[in-house]
């Protein structure tokens, strides 16, 4: 099936002679058995209608399912972990007022109640976690829209740091699952481990075939473009960059802006590193270090993923002005999020005691975005519809 | 058969499934990538452009949004969002603009299928499947058992 924005010219021509409309019928009567006319209007209705009408026949059932092209949408809001009382549970926050929430906050409750909760969100698609299972992990990916849920394969080793690859520009229905499993020490005595890969398609984990085991990180793994990105161990402006390729699966190295920590997040299809830079006093035996200064700078990879260049920089001493005392691990960054105007760009920070800060980059400015305080996991959510 | 007129525009003839034959100024007619393709492939020398799947009531509504759309500039943006209001509003009923989409479709207009597509999207959203069946004279060919486990897969969209 063509998909519905190509609506090129010639396109329109190729009807074929089982979609021509048979003599003294109505084009009302035959519009739910044209495909190309259906996507168009399809297209164009809000998600829950499309989950009812896969109920109206098989035709439009498989059409829903497999062949709309996919809508993505920018970021819409963020779920992280918060306390009420003694139970734990996920909120929700808008990035955009003018948006209702894209589920109800009890969804989620319901099927995190048995203890799961959320380790990665990539574009509409969770990867959830049950830590108390008997052995080894459980993991399973769930869609908080359609509310379907796969649960995957238990693994022998426990995972160290894992990543979910889903990109419905590539494929609406796959998805994969990379982890870092079995660490051992290098001679450089920075941590290996062994890359073990899940995917939908086979319902199946494997081991990534490699004679060396890849460089270990326990920072967030960033999906982007069909490849895998994370920042490796290092001490101070000693970090490399690595990244697994899916499609054809080789690691590679290079080289990231240097800084006290680095961080790596996606967003509108680019690479960026958030250098966090420190300017200490002298530190004094027995006390938290002062820090005199402090601010992130946001470098962009290059479309030919060869050079970094400088996009912006966040001072947060503003910020910091009335708070003497505080450490190098107070203030962490979260994401980054841009319009589609470059410059309408913000960054998330997380504050020490899990306030949730938006600093935006135009007019310089923090501000609080929530009331609740986090604790623990944070996630970007994105909206899309994914059946699995 | 082309005819140019005092201003100098070139004319063509349309002619519906219906016999019905329409005479507009050819930057009108090549809001459609269908007919400007046929006029590019020298289709239209030959006399009226014969639009086999068009009738003639719609194929008059069509040249109307087309006339309204080559005579507007960008900066009437918001007079000719209110006009294509009007115009959808005009078609009345789900039939009708059915039957504009389709001529949209064939024609390849790409402002009107987006326009009557949305139109018609907004009239079904919050319809139950049985009643779009209905609107469009489908048949519900699941099974029963089939029908149950659709319906209960889908459950969220009907909470």
């Amino acid at each position: 099936m063509k998909s519905a924005g190509g609506g090129g010219g010639s396109a329109i021509l190729q009807i074929s002679p089982r979609r021509q409309p048979p003599s003294g019928v109505s084009a009302a009567e035959i519009i739910g058995y044209n495909e190309d006319v259906l996507t168009q209007i399809l297209i164009h209705l809000p998600f829950k209608s499309l989950g009812k009408f896969r109920c109206v026949s098989k035709r439009w059932n498989s059409l829903i399912t497999h062949h709309l092209p996919p809508r993505l949408y920018p970021p819409c809001g963020i779920l992280f972990l918060m306390f009420s009382g003694h139970n734990k549970q996920y909120e929700y926050v808008t990035l955009d007022t003018n948006r209702n929430a894209p589920f109800s906050s009890p969804t989620l409750v319901d099927e995190l109640a048995g203890g799961m909760y959320i380790v990665r969100s990539t574009n509409g698609l969770l990867l959830l976690r049950n830590p108390r299972a008997d052995y080894g992990d459980y993991y399973c990916v769930y869609s908080p829209i359609t509310k379907q849920k796969r649960v995957l394969p238990r693994l022998d080793d426990s995972l160290y740091n894992v990543c979910l690859a889903y990109d419905p520009l590539i494929s609406t229905a796959n998805y994969k699952v990379i982890g870092m499993c079995k660490l051992v020490k290098g001679p450089d005595r920075k941590s290996q481990c062994e890359i073990v890969i899940y995917s939908s398609e086979t319902g199946l984990w494997r081991v990534f075939n490699i004679r060396s085991p890849v460089p270990f990180s326990n920072r967030q793994m960033i999906y982007l473009n069909d490849a895998v990105y994370w920042v490796g161990e290092g001490g101070y402006k000693d970090y490399r960059g690595f990244c697994f390729y899916l499609d054809g699966e080789q690691v590679r190295d290079f080289q990231v802006p240097a800084g006290y920590f680095t961080y790596f997040w996606e967003c509108r299809g680019r690479l960026y590193a958030v250098v966090k830079e420190l300017e200490e006093e002298e530190v004094v035996i027995g006390l938290p270090p002062i820090i005199r200064g402090m601010w992130f700078d946001v470098y962009e990879m290059g479309t030919q993923y060869t050079e970094w260049s400088l996009k912006h920089n966040i001072d947060v001493s503003p910020f910091m002005k009335d708070k003497t005392h505080y450490a190098s691990y107070d203030l962490q960054f979260l994401f980054l999020i841009r319009e589609e105007n470059e410059d309408d760009c913000s960054a998330m920070l997380n504050y020490t005691r899990g306030q949730i800060l938006r600093y935006n980059f135009q007019n310089k400015t923090f501000t609080e975005f929530s009331d609740n305080p986090c604790k623990g996991e944070v996630c970007l959510y994105m909206e899309v519809l994914t059946f699995l | 058969m082309s005819i140019t007129t005092e201003n100098n525009e070139k004319m063509i003839t349309l002619m519906s499934s219906d016999g019905e034959e329409f005479v507009v100024e050819e930057a009108v007619a090549a809001q459609s990538q269908t007919i400007k393709h046929l006029i590019e492939d020298g289709c239209s020398t030959e006399g009226s452009i014969p639009l086999p799947n068009v009738t003639g009531r719609v194929l008059s509504e069509v040249i109307q949004y087309c006339k309204k759309h080559s005579s507007s500039d960008d900066k009437e943006e918001k007079e000719l969002e209110a006009w294509d209001a009007e115009f959808v509003k005009a078609a009345d009923d789900h039939v009708a603009l059915t039957d504009l989409m389709m001529a949209a479709n064939f024609l390849d207009i790409k402002g009107l299928l987006d326009l009557v597509a949305q139109t018609l999207a907004n009239m079904i959203t919050g319809k139950s499947p049985e009643e779009v069946r209905r609107m469009w004279n489908i048949k519900n060919d699941f099974t029963p058992e089939e029908a149950e486990k659709v319906r209960k897969e889908n459950q969220w969209a009907f909470e």
